[in-house]
């Protein structure tokens, strides 16, 4: 256990954790936007920042990725941290326009005015976990970021159909401006974003859709399960093994 | 070459060389370095190796008997092609092919001096003849760029035949490796790469951590537009890094180095990859060097192309295979750097003062520089200034005496308006500050930066709004794109800075653009992002009346911003010679021969050509 | 699609032997492959991550991500403007700004006809030349939209000055 304080609240933290952790195990709220426990820490977004005081200096850092350290002051809403976060907000709700989810922490964060022109030129805010969860969990590859500076963007290489893409969803899933439409009819499932239109697969059993194509031939390659379960939706696989 | 295997080797081959080399004594030496070559020296080298064997004699010796050197830049570029001969060191200036047969009949073969071919004195208009009598030399103190001149810097023989690689033999037969980290932590030197940070620190740390492997690495990604020493040392001196670099090795354990070049320096990186064959060659690279037991290579990194290289999270990722995108350092590269291995990271300089260090000893060292940052350090003098080139003065030395003494101030007529030191992650300093001493800290406190030693010099027709917008400009483009205040927040300034030069911003703009750049500052991932606002706030700083004159009289008062200037032609000093008409490329320029001209605003694009070519000085900027 | 001079199959493998197929020399690969082509195209990208087997989409990063790189093909007559610091002080963007109304493209675009590319540098080093424009690296020092304007003229890329 390490013993750290947060806006003078004493916390015992786990050994090796992030300050993040430790805060939000402890109730208390640091906005994050490029963080999800499903992938590691990026610290791109920089919503997290927050203040670490140590040996008497002062320093901002990225909660979402620095580690513990014993006896470590750590405050999550001076002055200056609120302004950066505004700043930053501001920022970006004027690179996308005020979607839903950035008002809604913009309201949190106490953002008054966007002072910037609000050019709405892309919808997506470059936090990258769309291209981290499909490279790190997933194992796709299928999307990835292209150029760098203000022209960088997600695409799938050469911003056409990618055949590595398994259509799985988890991009859209997990994106924190829900941005990544996903479309289902007539026996496809279809990302537009990415250019992807995928055959779904009908479970042998109750005839429901519930994959796609390429989500069977991944599952046979790494399991080489026969057809007789690959084609059979998980609720019917499970009836059928209680019976 | 023979190989070196033990101390002695190292020791007799030296003696061989330093010998043959006295022997010779005369010799020519031509700067063929990237920028020397632009202005043609290589006709001038061909020139010269070409008239010295018609007076019959060889000009490129075997080993070190050479009359003919080329060799890497002498620093005083605006006076390129520049001839020098040795042991006086004549110095010729502007030197064509055409004055090869005199040089070498005249001067090499009778010691008559050429006057035509002099520096001259450009008060009394005397001419000067020797090198060291030159205001432009005389202020400077040249240890680092020593060897340029009197050096061929690919070949090994030449740099060893003047006492090239005695640091590594001390390094690695008297000295223990805490020993040599304890030298280097005394010698006070500091990270030539823009921070300053002590070298002499990072190598305890990095020698302190148990692993398997470790890495030496020298960052020769000098990405900030208008500085080229470490081109400059890496075409001209390429085996002084080589020495640094394995010294620094056996002072931390390392096993493996890499020297990562830029993809714009072509040069650079065929000097570097040669010094290092040879040098694994002789012996002094690879397995049990100079018999010690030490093993340690050294491999050339190609760069991509990227500013944010050079940043070191970034530059090691790029080493990797990856692209160039920094991450947070809250682990030191000390500790877990390249391939999350301990790695020491320094530029060319710093690795080049190493063996200098070795050599001479921390103390002598010490008496180089200011308290806190000792050595002398190279600066790239460019832009509007009279002298332009390399010049390596002690830390500490005043802007004024490096502009002014060695610069010898503006070119033309015009005046001295401001400095730009630390490129785009520097300030911009106006006269007021001219007198204060150059060291990382002072800088730092001015609201520039030391950087890598970017040194431009802008005289009264430089706009500091569009040299603000200049940076932002460039810096947003080479941002990785990865944090959204570097990012967003430099697209953003950008915009502001271009409604500015443009007329089109408010006063509620600049105070929006100085809080953003604030936020820049503060909360971007790595030091691109946190300096990038510097030039911002430097010229908001010391210029703020040019930007309120964009702003509120939309005027440029230096007659830059294309949007705020006009050309127009003064009627009474106009011939209507039609010069300019037929130059001009759009066809926005009225009036038949002997009549006054006159430019139609709307469909000039400000390209200045008919400024340009009026020879009655009869074109002006409104 | 016009057909690529060298199959992408071969020129891959042996550029990849050249660097022992090692992963973390990928910039150079690229490099060395943009030589063969004089930019990269989209088979020879697909050709690398087949034969490394490092996925496309890091591939394709690093080939956006770096300057050095060209996923488009290049003009015959490449010019490439200096905007170093020293060289923009010196007045070079209206040397490039000159180029881009007489060669009828933008800064860092290649003309339709793929006659000439007009690109800009960060720095090449030779600050005391500048302005430098670079033409089929060949290197022309204290450039001046006059001065450029005459050398266009002299190398037959314009036929008369207005």
């Amino acid at each position: 256990m390490v013993k750290i304080t947060i806006d003078g609240k004493k916390i015992s933290a786990k050994e090796g954790e992030t300050v993040l952790k430790a805060a939000q195990r402890a109730g208390i709220f640091i906005p994050t936007l490029c963080n999800n426990d499903a992938v590691k820490p990026y610290s791109a977004c920089r919503m997290c920042l927050v203040e670490v005081a140590k040996n008497g200096r002062t320093k901002l850092v990225t909660s979402c990725d620095y580690p513990v350290e014993e006896g470590i002051e750590v405050n999550t809403n001076t002055e200056r941290i609120q302004r950066d976060r505004k700043v930053i907000l501001e920022l970006l709700i004027a690179r996308t326009g005020e979607t839903p989810e950035l008002k809604k922490l913009a309201e949190k964060v106490g953002v008054k005015e966007v002072r910037f022109k609000v050019r709405n030129f892309d919808d997506c805010i470059l936090c990258g976990l769309c291209v981290r969860v499909c490279d790190e969990v997933v194992g796709a590859h299928a999307i990835g970021f292209r150029g760098r500076g203000m022209e960088r963007e997600v695409v799938p290489p050469f911003d056409v159909e990618n055949e590595q893409c398994l259509a799985c969803g988890a991009c859209a899933e997990i994106c924190p401006v829900n941005i990544i439409d996903i479309f289902e009819h007539d026996g496809t499932r279809e990302l537009p974003k990415w250019h992807k239109k995928s055959r779904l697969v009908a479970c042998r059993v109750c005839g429901k859709y519930f994959a796609t194509e390429e989500e069977i031939e991944m599952i046979r390659a790494k399991t080489g399960l026969p057809d007789e379960i690959l084609y059979v939706c998980p609720d019917c696989r499970e009836h059928n093994f209680t019976i | 070459m023979r190989s070196i295997r033990k101390k002695e080797d190292l020791l007799n081959l030296y003696e061989n060389l330093r010998k043959e080399r006295e022997k010779q004594g005369k010799f020519i030496s031509v700067c063929v370095d990237t920028g020397c070559l632009a202005t043609g020296s290589g006709a001038v080298f061909s020139a010269l190796k070409e008239e010295i064997a018609k007076a019959g004699l060889n000009p490129e010796g075997e080993g070190v008997k050479k009359i003919l050197r080329g060799t890497g830049s002498l620093g005083f570029d605006s006076e390129n092609p520049v001839v020098v001969i040795y042991p006086e060191k004549i110095f010729y200036r502007k030197v064509r092919p055409g004055d090869a047969k005199y040089i070498v009949h005249k001067t090499l073969l009778n010691g008559e001096i050429i006057e035509r071919l002099l520096y001259k004195d450009p008060e009394t208009n005397e001419p000067i003849p020797y090198l060291d009598d030159i205001p432009f030399y005389k202020h400077q103190k040249r240890l680092l760029l020593a060897n340029h001149g009197i050096i061929d810097p690919l070949s090994i023989e030449e740099y060893i035949s003047i006492g090239g690689y005695q640091a590594l033999l001390k390094a690695l037969t008297e000295m223990e490796p805490p020993q040599i980290v304890e030298e280097v932590k005394k010698s006070k030197l500091r990270g030539r790469g823009g921070a300053g940070f002590p070298t002499g620190i990072k190598w305890e740390d990095a020698a302190k951590r148990d692993s398997d492997i470790k890495y030496v690495i020298c960052n020769a990604d000098e990405g900030d537009p208008g500085a080229y020493m470490d081109r400059s040392l890496l075409e001209g001196d390429p085996h002084s890094v080589v020495e640094g670099m394995i010294i620094g090795a056996y002072a931390v354990g390392a096993s493996h180095g890499y020297i990562y070049v830029r993809r714009e320096y072509p040069k650079a990186l065929e000097s570097a990859t040669k010094a290092i064959e040879d040098a694994r060659e002789a012996g002094l690279l690879g397995d049990n060097i100079l018999g010690t037991g030490f093993s340690f290579d050294i491999e050339i990194a190609r760069g991509g192309g990227a500013f944010v290289a050079g940043e070191s999270t970034a530059l090691m990722a790029s080493i990797e295979g990856k692209p160039a995108e920094p991450h947070t350092k809250y682990i030191h590269a000390t500790q877990a750097g390249l391939y999350s291995k301990p790695t020491v990271l320094n530029n060319v300089e710093t690795w080049a003062n190493v063996p200098i260090i070795i050599n001479k000893g921390a103390d002598w060292y010490g008496n180089i520089g200011t308290e806190k940052s000792k050595g002398t350090k190279i600066f790239s003098l460019v832009g509007a200034v009279k002298n332009s080139g390399l010049v390596e003065v002690p830390i500490g030395t005043t802007l004024r005496e490096v502009i002014f003494d060695i610069g010898g101030g503006i070119a033309s007529e015009k005046k001295f308006k401001a400095v730009q030191t630390g490129g785009p992650s520097g300030g911009v300093l106006p006269e007021s500050l001219l007198d204060m001493p150059i060291d990382f800290d002072t800088l730092t406190k001015a609201g520039s930066m030391m950087g890598s030693g970017g040194m431009i010099i802008m005289d009264e027709h430089t706009c500091m709004v569009d040299v603000a917008r200049y940076y932002i400009d460039f810096l947003s483009k080479e941002s990785c794109g990865k944090c959204t205040p570097c990012r967003e927040g430099l697209r953003q300034m950008l915009d502001i800075l271009t409604r500015i030069t443009q007329g089109e911003a408010t006063m509620d703009d600049l105070d929006l653009l100085e809080e953003l750049s604030y936020v820049v500052k503060d909360a971007s991932l790595c030091g691109l992002g946190q300096t990038a606002p510097n030039p911002v706030l430097s010229t908001l700083k010391y210029f703020r009346d040019e930007y309120v004159a964009h702003v509120r009289d939309k005027h440029c008062p230096a007659g830059v911003c294309a949007a705020l200037i006009e050309y127009e032609i003064i009627p009474e000093k106009c011939t209507g010679c039609l010069a300019c008409k037929v130059r001009c490329p759009v066809g926005a320029i009225e009036g038949e021969k002997g009549e006054v001209h006159k430019i139609d605003p709307d469909k000039c694009i400000r390209c200045g050509i008919c400024m340009e070519v009026c020879t009655f000085d009869a074109v002006r900027i409104k | 699609m016009p057909q690529l001079p060298v199959e992408p199959a071969k020129a891959v493998s042996e550029i990849l032997s050249r660097y022992h197929g090692d992963p973390a020399r990928m910039i150079e690969i690229l490099q060395d492959l943009q030589e063969i082509y004089r930019y990269l195209p989209k088979e020879v990208i697909e050709e690398v991550s087949h034969q490394t087997e490092i996925p496309i989409n890091r591939i394709y990063h690093i080939a956006t991500f770096y300057k050095a790189f060209h996923l488009e093909p290049r003009g015959e007559t490449i010019i490439t403007v200096c905007t170093g610091t020293a060289c923009h002080v010196r007045g070079s963007f209206r040397t490039l700004d000159l180029l881009s109304e007489r060669l009828g493209v933008k800064p860092n675009e290649t003309s339709g006809d793929l006659k000439y590319t007009l690109e800009t540098v960060g720095c090449v080093g030779a600050c005391a030349l500048g302005p430098i424009v670079i033409i089929n690296g060949k290197y022309y020092g204290h450039m001046t939209p006059d001065r450029m304007d005459r050398v266009l003229k002299r190398m037959g890329i314009i036929e008369k000055y207005s």
